[in-house]
């Protein structure tokens, strides 16, 4: 029992050690200086000079940081509606004996393979393009007027950025689903068959209650998924930095913190402050879900 | 239960650290990383050959510039044993350079934006007047570049600006003869006229893309009315209402969406606007000298490029005498114990034979004052970046206040695909 005490020791030290050193330093680091005023994000900690909430303060009086939570905040509800939704449904139909499942899932679940960029990229040239893109070129077919719409362009943009990501997203918590469908005891269907409860009554009242805990997992997945939001908004507005259609926080923390092409200044100090107050968002989101979704209080 | 609930919350600050720590330790860890890769890579070849400096590279391996670098080391070591190791870091160099400076990486040089440099790098670069007086640099470059830097840095140079670029419009000259157009645009009106006359002919006149270029149009047409320094003044104070040239600029720029000179594209999404001078689609386009080229790599066009400034309007403060001027630079590290040598060695890349060779190689504007011969693509911009005497900022200053250029864009945005008019313009900025 020493000797195996001795050898956790041995074991968890340098793990713990580069823990602290290469996670909790940066952290504790980027918290400190949230209340400070500094430049550059390897500012020696002598250069900082005290600021108190002023960032913070700041922050919540600046549009254009309130307009990216906004946009967030859209990103999480209606890109949390939609994948949530359409992941559960292929997450039932995938689990209900289906012939090709694999097939399917592999499928569905290949975007979240393919590096971010490129699937962006894809959408924006293939799919969206106002002059070669799919949807141009489908609705041509038909002579409708949606052939000329730009979706890539005003408040569009926004909409054609979520289908996207949405798109993206479906594989990944599918697959959390089936799991999590697929550990209920098939006994339970059985039972509710033979009393005669049809597909869709099995899944409202014995599969989504007993998957309580799978969905919190889910919902919190997609949060810290939504507020480090970023390549894709990127690619949205390139080649400039941000647009106001598809700026998140994360980009606006980007840009201040890095400077951008019109305005090389830099706020590392703001940055951090953007960033714990995102650290911050997904604790709250976390406690609510917590306190909103209970437990499975099923034992299976 | 109570076990269950510490998980919980151990969880949630597991996640929220994970964010803080994205936030605040990619800069210093990637730096850490690329640090042991510079240190053992400097090692071996110090051993090898003597010395050995390390540069930061602002480009890809792939592209144009970094082969002609690659072919200035090589010989720079053929000649003086000096390895130069090369670091392709990209465009993030911009990024990652203080950190990894802070974090006392060995590096001697690197560029990036001659402006960022200045600005921003000040503190890390080396004061280069005595070593430029020897050299004689000065000589051999555009004046316009060198005031632009110095201002950012009290008077004192602290970045070797290379390959420079200028603004203004490109068009299409088989197109301009064809339609009987004979001289180029001086002011809006004539912009005007040439339009009608290209589209009379059966062209489509001009065209660009939102973002850069919509913001581009207005930035221009914005310093032609009151100049950089109203307009940024305009903007810090949100005067919008109270500056009658913003309607005037407004109206303007909307007169060309609303009379059919631009292509029904535009604004296009980016690269779809240039793409359309290439595909021979529209005669003009509005941008920086390095489009001839992006438009040649996209579509493969050979076109005969003519350039002019961005006219001049009536009753306006600025002319054909001021545009977005700019360059890359090179920055040598205070701290370098081999300064001479990484001069010397920037030096034989933006003078002489190399400086030419990366010019022709991306039909870019020699950076050297010496070399005359211009590519074909840029060369129509050759006399007015001579007489040139201002220098404006990317967009005219539109997009130097963080916290507005996505307002203010998305309102150009807007006008110019004619969803507000130019007096709900005015009021949507007012109201920012």
């Amino acid at each position: 029992m020493r000797n195996n005490k001795k050898m956790i020791v041995c074991f968890l030290t340098p793990a713990l050690f580069m823990f602290l050193v290469v996670f909790l330093y940066p952290v504790c680091r980027t918290i400190a200086m949230s209340f400070f005023h500094a430049e550059g994000v390897s500012d020696p900690v002598s250069s900082w000079t005290f600021a108190g909430l002023e960032n913070y303060i700041t922050l919540l009086n600046t549009p254009i940081f309130l307009d990216s939570m906004l946009n967030m905040l859209k990103i999480w509800l209606w890109g949390g509606i939609i994948v949530m939704l359409i992941s559960m449904l292929f997450a039932a139909i995938l689990t209900s004996g289906v012939g090709g499942k694999t097939f399917y899932k592999t499928v569905v679940y290949i975007p979240n393979i393919i590096n971010a960029v490129a699937m962006a990229t894809m959408w924006i040239n293939a799919i969206f393009n106002k002059r070669f893109g799919f949807l141009h070129t489908f609705f041509s077919l038909f002579g409708s007027d949606l052939a000329k719409t730009d979706y890539m362009s005003g408040s569009t943009k926004f909409w054609s950025l979520l289908v996207a990501f949405c798109f993206g997203s479906v594989g990944y918590y599918m697959l959390i689903f089936m799991g999590g469908i697929e550990r209920i005891s098939p006994d339970i269907y059985e039972a509710a068959t033979i009393d005669g409860a049809s597909k869709v009554k099995q899944f409202f009242s014995l599969t989504l209650p007993l998957m309580r805990s799978v969905i919190k997992t889910c919902l919190t997945f997609w949060t810290i998924g939504v507020v480090g939001f970023f390549v894709w908004s990127q690619m949205w507005s390139a080649p400039l930095q941000s647009e106001l259609s598809t700026i998140t926080p994360f980009v606006y923390m980007y840009n201040i913190t890095f400077g951008t092409q019109g305005d090389t200044q830099r706020n590392a100090a703001m940055g951090a402050a953007v960033g714990v107050l995102m650290a911050l968002t997904v604790l709250v989101v976390f406690f609510f879900v917590n306190r909103l979704v209970k437990d499975d209080d099923v034992e299976l | 239960m109570k076990q269950s609930k510490f998980l919980k919350v151990l969880c949630g600050a597991a996640a929220a650290a994970m964010l803080l720590s994205a936030c605040g330790g990619t800069a210093s860890s990637s730096a850490a990383t690329d640090s042991t890769a510079a240190d053992t890579a400097t090692t071996d070849t110090a051993a090898a050959s003597g010395t050995t400096l390390t540069y930061w590279s602002m480009w890809n391996s792939t592209e144009g510039q970094a082969k002609v670098i690659q072919e200035a080391a090589d010989a720079y070591e053929a000649k003086t044993g000096i390895k130069i190791n090369i670091e392709w870091k990209g465009r993030d160099v911009k990024n990652l350079i203080g950190a990894a400076l802070d974090a006392g990486e060995q590096i001697d040089f690197f560029d990036q934006d001659y402006v960022f440099i200045s600005q921003q790098c000040g503190k890390y670069c080396a004061d280069l007047t005595e070593m430029n007086a020897a050299s004689g640099l000065e000589d051999h470059t555009f004046p316009v570049l060198l005031e632009t830097a110095k201002s950012y840095t009290d008077g004192v140079l602290k970045v070797i600006p290379y390959q420079p670029y200028t603004s203004g419009v490109w068009y299409n000259k088989a197109m301009f003869e064809a339609a009987g157009i004979e001289k180029v645009p001086e002011t809006f009106d004539e912009l005007l006229d040439v339009c009608a006359k290209l589209k009379e002919s059966g062209v489509n006149p001009m065209t660009c893309d939102q973002g850069d270029g919509t913001a581009l149009l207005m930035g221009f047409q914005l310093g032609r009315y009151i100049g950089q320094d109203a307009l940024v003044e305009t903007i810090d104070n949100k005067s919008w209402a109270d500056v009658p040239e913003v309607k005037k600029a407004a109206e303007d720029i909307y007169s060309l969406f609303s009379n059919g000179y631009m292509s029904e594209y535009a604004p296009a999404n980016y690269p779809d606007g240039e793409n359309e001078l290439g595909y021979e689609e529209s005669a003009m386009l509005l941008q920086a000298s390095w489009v001839p080229n992006e438009v040649v790599q996209n579509t493969g066009a050979q076109i005969d490029w003519g350039f002019f400034p961005w006219p001049a309007v009536e009753g306006g403060v600025d002319g054909t005498e001021a545009a977005m001027v700019g360059a890359q630079g090179f920055g040598i590290v205070d701290k370098s114990e081999h300064k001479q040598e990484a001069y010397d060695f920037i030096m034989s890349v933006v003078t002489g034979e190399y400086d030419l060779k990366m010019a022709q190689s991306v039909s870019s504007i020699p950076a050297d004052t010496d070399n005359t011969e211009w590519p074909t693509a840029v060369a129509g911009a050759e006399p007015y970046f001579k007489e040139m005497t201002k220098s404006y900022l990317w967009a005219v200053g539109l997009q130097k206040n963080a916290d507005y250029k996505d307002y203010i864009q998305e309102a150009i945005n807007q006008l110019c695909k004619m969803e507000i008019n130019p007096d709900e313009f005015v009021s949507q900025l007012a109201s920012m």
